[in-house]
This record gives C-alpha cells, sequence and structure tokens, in this order.
C-alpha cells in the first residue's frame, strides 16, 4: 500500500507539472498574441484612440470602424465578441482600462431584449479573458460566475485550459507560431457576414425597453469615472422596432434603418452590404455628436 | 454520480482511504461500508428509487432463502415466479409501461377503435435493467442448485449494489462476485496499478472519443436531412465510436474502481470493433448482458441443438429481447432483428463457434473486421433513432446523398478542430486494441509513462463543457 500511495502522489505530482506547464504555455501565448479580442485590445491600449466599439456578434458585424474612420477622420477599434452579453462587455472595458488604454468615446452596441434583463448573473462565455486570470479583475469575475471552479486557473491553469480546450489549449499553441493572427477580425477588430442570407419574417415587433440592465449601469459609471463618452447604439434587426422608455440623448437608434430583407444574414445581423450603409449612417450621425 | 464528475473524485479517495485504513481489519465494516457508499452513490443522483434497489436487494434475498429449504418442486417453481414477477413488474413499469400503453393505443386505431389510456410520467430509474438481471440470475441459480444461497444480508446487498457497478454493469453473477464479498480482501499493488491503468483508459474512452464524437452525433442525427451522404456516413462512424467509448468506458472505469477495492469484475469488452464477423461481435461486445442471456434464456430455449427452425426461432427471441432490453422503442427491437439476420447465416453455416485466432491480423481478416464494422454501424442507425422511419431515411439520405460535401465538418475551426481530436483519439485508441489483440490479451495495458501521457490527452483532449451522461445510463 505504501508503494502504491507513494507511487500515486509521486504520479500525480509529474502530472500537475506537466499539465499545468504546458496550460501556463497557452495562456502565455495567448497573451502575447492577437488572437482574441482580449489579447488584441491589450496591444491596441498602447494607441491613441478616439472610440472603441463594445458588443456582442451584433457590435461585431455591424459596425465597420474602417468605414467611420474614413468618415469621421477619428481612430477606433471594434472590441466587440460574438457569443457575449453587456457582463463581458463591462468586462472587456475594464480589461482596456486596466491595460492602460485611453479613449474619448465608448460605442455600446446593445439588444433591447438584452437591456431589459435586470439579472446581474455573469455570462459564461468568458474563457477569452482567461490570459488575463493573474489580473484582479479577471479573477473577480470568475469568482462571481456560476462555475466558480475556473477561477482556481490563477493558480491551477489546468482547469480553465483543461475545461476551454478547444478554445485555449490549441489557439495557444497556434498563437505560438502565428501570434499575429487575428480570430475572425480584421486588423481593427471587424468582422462581416457574407452577403447571402436573409430573413422570412413577416411581421414588425416592437419592443419597448428602459435603461435598467445592472452592466449597463457598470459601464456607465467606468465611462463616467473616466471621463468617456457613452454612446449607446441599436443595430439594425429585420422588422423590428425598438424603443426606450425614457428619452436618452446619447442614443443611436438603428433597429429600423434597413428594410430590405438582402441587407441582412439573419433577423439580428446585416450582411456585407447591410454592414457598409450601417457604418456610414452611424458615422454621420458620430460626427455630428462629436462636432456638438 | 458520474465517474466522470468532480464529485466522484472526492469521493473515491474518501471511500478508498476508509476502506483500506480505517475499516481493512473488520469484513463486516469493509462490507457496512461498501454498502453505505454504494447507496451514497445511487441516491446522488436520486435517493427515491434506492427503495427498489433495496426491494429487489430484499424480494431475492429472501426467496433464496426459501428455496434452499424447499423441497417441493411446485413451491420452489412459485417462488421463482415471485421473484420473476417482482423484478420484471419493476422492470416493465418504469421502462416499459408507456410503450405498451403507446403500442395497444396504435393497434386498437388500425381497427377503427381508439382506445383511451393515459400515459403515465415515469422517471425511469437508473441502472434498473442491470440490477434486476443481476438479482435474478441469483435467484435463478439458486433454483437451478448451481449456487447455495447466500446467508449474509450485509454481503448479499452488497453485492447487488456495489457501485463501481451498479448502475451501468457488468451484470455480474452471484458464482463470480458474492464469494468475493465473504472473503477478506487483501490489498495487492500489480492489481491496483492495473486498476489505475484501466480507469484512466475509460476516461480516455468517455471523455475524449465519446463525448467528442457526440458533439457531432447529436447535431446530425437531430436532423438528418440537413447533412450530405458523407456526412450522415461519418456521423453513423462516429456514433458506433460514441457508444463504444462511453459504455466500455464506464466498464472500464467500473473494473479499474473494483480493483482499487480489491475485486474481479468480469470482462465487459474486447475490442468488438476487430470482430471478423457478427457472432465474434456478440462474444466481445457487452459480454456480460450476451452472456447472461445465454445462459438465462438462449440454452433454457434449447440453445442450437434443436432442429434448425427451432434453432432459429432461439436466435431470434434472443436478439429481439436483448434489442427490447435496451429501451422501450422500436428501433432497439429492429437493432436486435438486424444483428439477429446478420447472425443466422453463420448459425447455419455452423460458423458461429469458430474460434478465432487472434494473434495475427491477416489482410483478408482485415477485410473481415471492416466489414463487420460496417454491418454494425448499419444497425447502430436504428439503435440512435429517434424511431424506425428515421433511421430508414437516414440510410437512404446517406446512401443517396452527396458524398463530396464535408462543409459541417471543415466550415469552422472549432468543428474541424473537435472532429480531428475525435478521429485522432480513435485512431490511437484503435492502435492500442489491435496491439493487445495480438498479444491475445484480454485489456489494453499502459506503462507509466503511457498513463502520464493519457492523463494529459484527457486533459487538452477531453470535451468538459457539456459532460454527458453515459448513454448506458438510460438503459
Amino acid at each position: 500500500m505504501r508503494r502504491f500511495l507513494k507511487h500515486s502522489l509521486l504520479f500525480l505530482g509529474v502530472f500537475l507539472i506537466l499539465a499545468n506547464g504546458l496550460s501556463w504555455m497557452s495562456l502565455y501565448y495567448l497573451r502575447k498574441s492577437e488572437f482574441y479580442k482580449p489579447s488584441f485590445a491589450l496591444q491596441k491600449s498602447g494607441e491613441q484612440l478616439d472610440y472603441i466599439v463594445l458588443g456582442s456578434s451584433t457590435g461585431l458585424t455591424t459596425l465597420n470602424t474602417q468605414t467611420i474612420d474614413s468618415i469621421t477622420g477619428l481612430q477606433g477599434v471594434n472590441l466587440s465578441m460574438d457569443d457575449t452579453s453587456m457582463p463581458i462587455h463591462a468586462l472587456m472595458l475594464e480589461h482596456f482600462l486596466a491595460q492602460g488604454g485611453k479613449v474619448s468615446s465608448c460605442v455600446l452596441v446593445f439588444d433591447a431584449g438584452q437591456m431589459n434583463q435586470q439579472t446581474l448573473q455573469q455570462s459564461g462565455n468568458a474563457y477569452r479573458f482567461l490570459p488575463f486570470i493573474q489580473e484582479d479583475y479577471v479573477a473577480d469575475y470568475y469568482r462571481a460566475s456560476d462555475n466558480t471552479l475556473l477561477s482556481r486557473s490563477e493558480w491551477l491553469p489546468m482547469i480553465g485550459v483543461g475545461y476551454y480546450n478547444a478554445e485555449l489549449f490549441y489557439p495557444g499553441l497556434f498563437s505560438a507560431i502565428k501570434p499575429q493572427r487575428h480570430n475572425r477580425f480584421d486588423a481593427r477588430g471587424n468582422y462581416s457576414y457574407p452577403n447571402s442570407g436573409g430573413s422570412n419574417k413577416e411581421d414588425t415587433d416592437l419592443m419597448t425597453f428602459r435603461f435598467d440592465n445592472p452592466w449597463y449601469k457598470k459601464i456607465k459609471a467606468v465611462c463616467a469615472a473616466n471621463n468617456i463618452e457613452l454612446i449607446l447604439y441599436h443595430p439594425p434587426k429585420f422588422k423590428s422596432e425598438v424603443k426606450s422608455d425614457t428619452a436618452v440623448s446619447n442614443f443611436i437608434n438603428h433597429s429600423q434603418l434597413l428594410q430590405d430583407t438582402t441587407f441582412f444574414y439573419d433577423e439580428l445581423h446585416v450582411n456585407s452590404e447591410g454592414r457598409q450603409l450601417t457604418s456610414v449612417a452611424f458615422a454621420n450621425e458620430f460626427s455630428k455628436r462629436i462636432k456638438k | 454520480m458520474l465517474f466522470n464528475s468532480l464529485d466522484f473524485a472526492v469521493f473515491l479517495p474518501i471511500v478508498f482511504g476508509l476502506y483500506w485504513f480505517v475499516t481493512r481489519q473488520n469484513l463486516k465494516l469493509q462490507n457496512a461500508l461498501l454498502l453505505i457508499s454504494s447507496y451514497v452513490f445511487y441516491a446522488w443522483w436520486d435517493p427515491r428509487f434506492l427503495a427498489l434497489i433495496v426491494l429487489s436487494t430484499l424480494t431475492d434475498y429472501i426467496i433464496g432463502k426459501q428455496l434452499n429449504h424447499a423441497t417441493s418442486s411446485a413451491y420452489r417453481k412459485r417462488l421463482l415466479a415471485l421473484s420473476l414477477v417482482v423484478n420484471l413488474g419493476m422492470l416493465g413499469f418504469f421502462k416499459y409501461y408507456n410503450f405498451f400503453i403507446a403500442s395497444f393505443q396504435d393497434a386498437f386505431s388500425l381497427f377503427g377503435q381508439p382506445l383511451e389510456i393515459r400515459g403515465l410520467s415515469i422517471v425511469l430509474p437508473v441502472g434498473i435493467s442491470f440490477y434486476t438481471f443481476q438479482t435474478l440470475s441469483y435467484t435463478i441459480d439458486v433454483y437451478r442448485k448451481r449456487i447455495t444461497p447466500s446467508k449474509d444480508l450485509l454481503a448479499f446487498a452488497t453485492y447487488v449494489a456495489f457501485f463501481p457497478q451498479l448502475v451501468a454493469g457488468p451484470i455480474e453473477r452471484a458464482s463470480h462476485f458474492l464469494p468475493q464479498v465473504l472473503r477478506k480482501r487483501k490489498f495487492n499493488y500489480k492489481w491496483a496499478v492495473s486498476g489505475v491503468s484501466l480507469i484512466i483508459w475509460g476516461l480516455f474512452k468517455k471523455v475524449v472519443i465519446a463525448d467528442n464524437c457526440a458533439f457531432f452525433v447529436n447535431q446530425i442525427f437531430g436532423d438528418p436531412a440537413a447533412f450530405s451522404g458523407l456526412e450522415l456516413f461519418l456521423g453513423a462512424v462516429l456514433f458506433a465510436f460514441q457508444i463504444y467509448g462511453d459504455f466500455s468506458g464506464y466498464s472500464d472505469i467500473a473494473i479499474g474502481v473494483s480493483r482499487l477495492l480489491g475485486f474481479d469484475l468480469m470482462t465487459n469488452f474486447r475490442f468488438p470493433y476487430l470482430s471478423k464477423n457478427i457472432a465474434d461481435f456478440w462474444r466481445r461486445w457487452h459480454i456480460s448482458l450476451s452472456t447472461w442471456f445465454r445462459d438465462y434464456l438462449y440454452i433454457p430455449l434449447g440453445g442450437s441443438r434443436l432442429k434448425t427452425l427451432l434453432n432459429v426461432r432461439n436466435v431470434l427471441i434472443v436478439f429481439l429481447v436483448s434489442g427490447f432490453w435496451h429501451g422501450a422503442n422500436y428501433t432497439f427491437i429492429v437493432w436486435g432483428a438486424i444483428h439477429a439476420l446478420l447472425f443466422l447465416p453463420l448459425l447455419l453455416r455452423g460458423k458461429n463457434r469458430l474460434h478465432l485466432r487472434e494473434q495475427s491480423i491477416k489482410p483478408i481478416e482485415v477485410l473481415k473486421m471492416i466489414l463487420t464494422f460496417a454491418l454494425v454501424t448499419v444497425a447502430w442507425i436504428y439503435f440512435r433513432s429517434d424511431n424506425v422511419a428515421t433511421a430508414n431515411q437516414y440510410l437512404l439520405e446517406m446512401i443517396s446523398g452527396s458524398w463530396v460535401d464535408l462543409s459541417f465538418f471543415t466550415g469552422r475551426f472549432k468543428y474541424l478542430l473537435l472532429f480531428l481530436i475525435a478521429m485522432s483519439s480513435i485512431i490511437i485508441m484503435l492502435a492500442h486494441e489491435i496491439k493487445a489483440y495480438k498479444l491475445a490479451q484480454r485489456e489494453v495495458r499502459l506503462s507509466a509513462f503511457l498513463k502520464l501521457f493519457y492523463c494529459l490527452l484527457i486533459v487538452f483532449m477531453g470535451a468538459f463543457k457539456n459532460p454527458l451522461e453515459f448513454i448506458y445510463f438510460q438503459f
């Protein structure tokens, strides 16, 4: 028995060293690369930026910062990430600022349904921030989430990397070879759906919302504390009209900007052509506000 | 409690420590610990159904004792019938009640007489098919006077509820397992190390192979019409490896955990995808169930020693019952029927008992293995599909659909990556199995270095985000 326990402990020790070593390496290379948006934000935090775009897949695929920059003469990056929600947007803003980023405006692209949510629950899809688990704000985020075990990645990176191995371990290896490679976004953080798809929806919905989401309030507070102007933006949504029940001056509502299904990839997302039209419309509105 | 859960990773060392360090000197205490641990293990899923295990245990324990004293043949038969009624009654009610109601309704509707009987909202107790078969085998063996009944209720209850194999087998026989419960266990270093090997190998098959395959299988079988012929073909192949990795992985972990506690469970899988024909497949797949049906159904029916027609009948009965054992759905019956039809030509030609040389794999044998795997995979399509019509459609689409479109697997980086992980892990597994097969080993053996390697593969290739229950829990 003593021999078995001794060998088991030795085996466990070697296994933990190797698994954590490999995990730490993959997180290290991801942190140093531009593969995911948090690392990309770190690289961009040193640049002189006028605005950043925060949002989920709609933010990522609706506002093309290159088009906006060419019209407004400003310099911006898109830090939106697909499959995320308001808590991750708040985390991204905190991360960008904590890494030394400086910016005058923050465009928050949201969906009316999202804004109506009152829950304080963390979004579970924060794996892209795991390379920054040593930062307090990231560790705190994981500690407050449903899967608190992942916060142990601070000391045992194999937990988080093992759990998200397809999303972190292999991209980590890949980033060691090609650190400049981006995961589905261009040099300014944008991504576009192809000119295909559409929607069969026939009736127009009307959705009323209020700016009550607790994570929105957090973003608003962080912006205020850092002297950043917060611009709220609702992107086009096929056959949907959204209205706020309170008048907010910094809200650009483009929910009904596009009516034709040919501009949509699906009900929620515009396609490449729709993105171009929306980005131009946004840039015109945005520059008016900047001039004010 | 799932073997691949954090709960079990905490549970097992606690049981192991108490078992070898606290209760080792006292066999009764050690068995009591095993029984309590087994009930905790089961209650973790749903404590209400512990009552069924206790009922099955007490019924067969008492009937076993009565059988020992009974001299009248009629009385002995009545006792056996009582055990069958209790165990099969439980199984029938929880597993098949709604199926029979629906079937009756369909049958009456055919004759224009709609039957209005409501189905019940019944939760299937995990592992009920396994432990009822285990207790049944005990009573039948006592009835046949092949074993003497247990005089120790604690030992008998431990045999029925032994947690490593309680919910998904192997289905142990009392003649093999009860003596182990009744004698003092000694810790054996080599035995324990081989147990650790099997646990790691089983986890690799479950977490890396089965759960990664499941990612694709669930989507493809969820909407077969949306996929090309080649994608459907790959979906079927991946399901073949999913169910193998899932079920044999569970058995390996169960056997491995038992070895850590000083027990020897029967081998349940012996490289079934290296079988050279269907008869060979059934000597290698779910061995504890196929031998159960052989001993308690096929042989009592007369086996293969009767006239040809009766032999055919016996084979059909065994395979259909075996299919039905898996679940209350016609898909399982069709699955059993396909296997019966594939088995019958071998039986009629007298090739079902061929002793195959395992040490070499000649090219012609490789072809036989591939053909057997292909036939087994076709049958799996029925096993996995929601209904027979969907399975037929799946097969049709697979044959008639495009065989150049693979975009589902290659269209997105993540999908391609998971596909490569699934395929490479299958190749790794087969390489080990072929080696063990050639050496006529009954299981894959791993050196210390390979154990470490597979632990790392489990961490970096395992599908942890959406842990799936073991498929055979539902049976």
